[in-house]
């Protein structure tokens, strides 16, 4: 006989409309995604222009169009000093998960931060679990809380951008590598996420200091023009600045290099997919040089999502810019 | 699969629906007070509003008293009057008009005849008509009759008011109650003494 818990539980389904939200530093990427019983599909998306973040402006309460004003928003925040690590913990029911995952992230002081994890895959007996453990400045999070005070959308979830990419990757490509493994990069603005997949589950997660933004100051500084010129000149390509972003491009390279040297002799594997996503118009400088190490792909997160036509509108820009947006209402809509 | 670390608390998580269970208190509670007071409001303005009008009514009742208590006793007096003038019509409408009676007698009478005494008597009596109230008058004439066809006048005297109009419409019965010799020294022997009695028709109040 099924216990009131499990009544219960049947009964409590998961938000079934969500807007996935991805503040970035001049842009806040909105996208509204459905459940109608089995089927997910998109119903709005837009890139939104937001006032320069250290103005009063960018921190007012944020006005979706109505389109967009789901019940719930899923956020995506870049984490700008967070701490990201996929973590091997023996005994997750031993107790004292907490101070194993402080240590495991090797966080020396817990004040100001927020810690949460994920368990990926959960061992048993001496078999060690796989938890995605992150760490987020508070300011941050109550930051982006206070985009939504009242009203709709009411907030569900904050996670880090670079993850929510990596979620809408899983459901995307990557489900076509669930028996190789497989790379993914999502390049964010003074942050990027590296994970690799072997078997359908992450086996590594890093995270890069490096971004468009590294690229735009030393174009600014290169140039001596101002920030918005010098996303100009990254997005538009009427300027060669590869010798410019050489140097960002090549330390990017580097640590991607060693840590998938790692990964395939640790699981004994060969990685050649690199699936991009993020700011990839704008990062094109920092894509090119790995073409030489890796097989490519720019990944267009809405081809692998219901996207009913008239939808997408052409002011979207970047379609791999939704990638976190897109994650972040999957992760959602997949929650019960 | 998903790789959302979740860094939300459950306490900054908010319902969107409208009707969440702490707006629902919300709304009670608010609404509760509300009600009461407009509860309270409602009574104290219809007390206020009945409270004027009881005033109202007292300083009416003050005038109007005074004329009402008048009023009861000139409505007591006029039924009394109406009852008297009803008791005196009864009375009226049931009178003989004597004088009519007395002055046409002496027309009645034939010469032979000296009419000595004439009495008259009431009776109350119930009609077994309507059960009505009514008075029956008798009169009573006592006389002489002289010389010779004594008995002959007293007929005539009886015939007479038979059907004289102005008794013979009135009366019920007339009758000579008694006809003797008179035995008086100076009477004569044909001289009669003679008593008629007439009945007259019962007269309802």
């Amino acid at each position: 006989m099924a216990s009131f818990k499990d009544i219960l539980d049947k009964v409590k389904q998961g938000p079934a409309d969500v807007v996935g939200i991805d503040v970035r530093r001049t842009v806040v990427l909105a996208v509204r995604m459905r459940r109608v019983g089995a089927t997910t599909s998109l119903s709005a998306a837009a890139a939104l222009p937001r006032a320069n973040e250290d103005s009063e402006e960018a921190r007012k309460p944020m006005e979706l169009p109505a389109k967009l004003r789901a019940p719930h928003a899923a956020i995506a925040i870049e984490g700008s000093e967070a701490t990201v690590k996929l973590l091997m913990l023996p005994g997750l029911h031993d107790g004292g998960l907490e101070s194993r995952l402080v240590t495991g992230l090797g966080i020396r002081d817990t004040s100001g931060r927020r810690i949460g994890y994920k368990v990926i895959t959960e061992g048993h007996g001496r078999q060690e679990s796989l938890v995605l453990a992150a760490a987020v400045a508070e300011d941050e999070i109550s930051g982006a809380l206070s985009f939504f005070p009242s009203g709709r959308p009411a907030p569900h979830s904050v996670e880090i951008a670079g993850l929510a990419a990596m979620t809408a990757f899983t459901n995307g490509p990557g489900m076509s590598f669930k028996a190789k493994a497989v790379a993914s990069l999502n390049i964010g603005e003074r942050c990027s996420y590296f994970a690799v997949f072997s078997k359908g589950i992450p086996v590594l997660c890093q995270r890069l200091e490096l971004g468009t933004h590294s690229i735009l100051e030393r174009v600014q500084e290169s140039l001596g023009v101002d920030a918005q010129t010098a996303m100009g000149v990254l997005t538009d390509g009427a300027f060669d600045v590869s010798d410019i972003a050489g140097d960002v491009a090549g330390q990017m390279l580097n640590r991607i290099a060693v840590s998938r040297d790692y990964v395939e002799r640790r699981e004994a594997c060969r990685i050649r997919s690199l699936f991009i996503s993020g700011s990839v118009e704008a990062g094109r400088d920092l894509i090119t040089p790995m073409q030489t190490a890796f097989d490519v792909e720019r990944w267009n997160p809405f081809e692998h999502a219901s996207v009913p036509e008239g939808v997408l509108g052409e002011d979207i820009g970047d379609p791999a810019r939704f990638a976190a947006a897109i994650g972040a209402c999957q992760a959602t809509l997949e929650a019960k | 699969m998903n790789l959302r670390v979740d860094l939300i608390l459950p306490s900054e998580q908010r319902n969107p629906s409208l009707f969440t269970p702490a707006f629902v208190v919300k709304v009670i509670a608010f609404s509760i007070p509300v009600l009461i007071g407009a509860s309270l409001a409602f009574v104290a303005v219809h007390v206020w509003n009945k409270t004027a009008a009881v005033d109202k009514l007292e300083r009416k009742w003050l005038e109007a008293e005074p004329k009402q208590e008048m009023a009861i006793r000139i409505a007591a007096e006029l039924n009394v009057n109406r009852r008297l003038k009803e008791e005196l019509d009864g009375w009226r409408r049931s009178q003989i008009v004597w004088h009519t009676q007395l002055a046409a007698l002496p027309r009645l009478v034939p010469p032979a005849i000296q009419l000595v005494e004439l009495n008259t008597d009431q009776v109350l009596l119930t009609l077994e008509k309507d059960k009505a109230m009514a008075r029956s008058f008798t009169m009573q004439i006592r006389g002489r009759s002289v010389g010779k066809g004594s008995d002959l006048a007293v007929d005539e005297l009886e015939q007479n008011l038979r059907t004289f109009s102005v008794f013979a419409t009135q009366l019920e019965s007339v009758e000579v109650a008694a006809f003797s010799a008179d035995t008086s020294k100076n009477a004569s022997p044909d001289d009669r003494l003679f008593e008629i009695r007439c009945r007259y028709k019962p007269r309802a109040f």
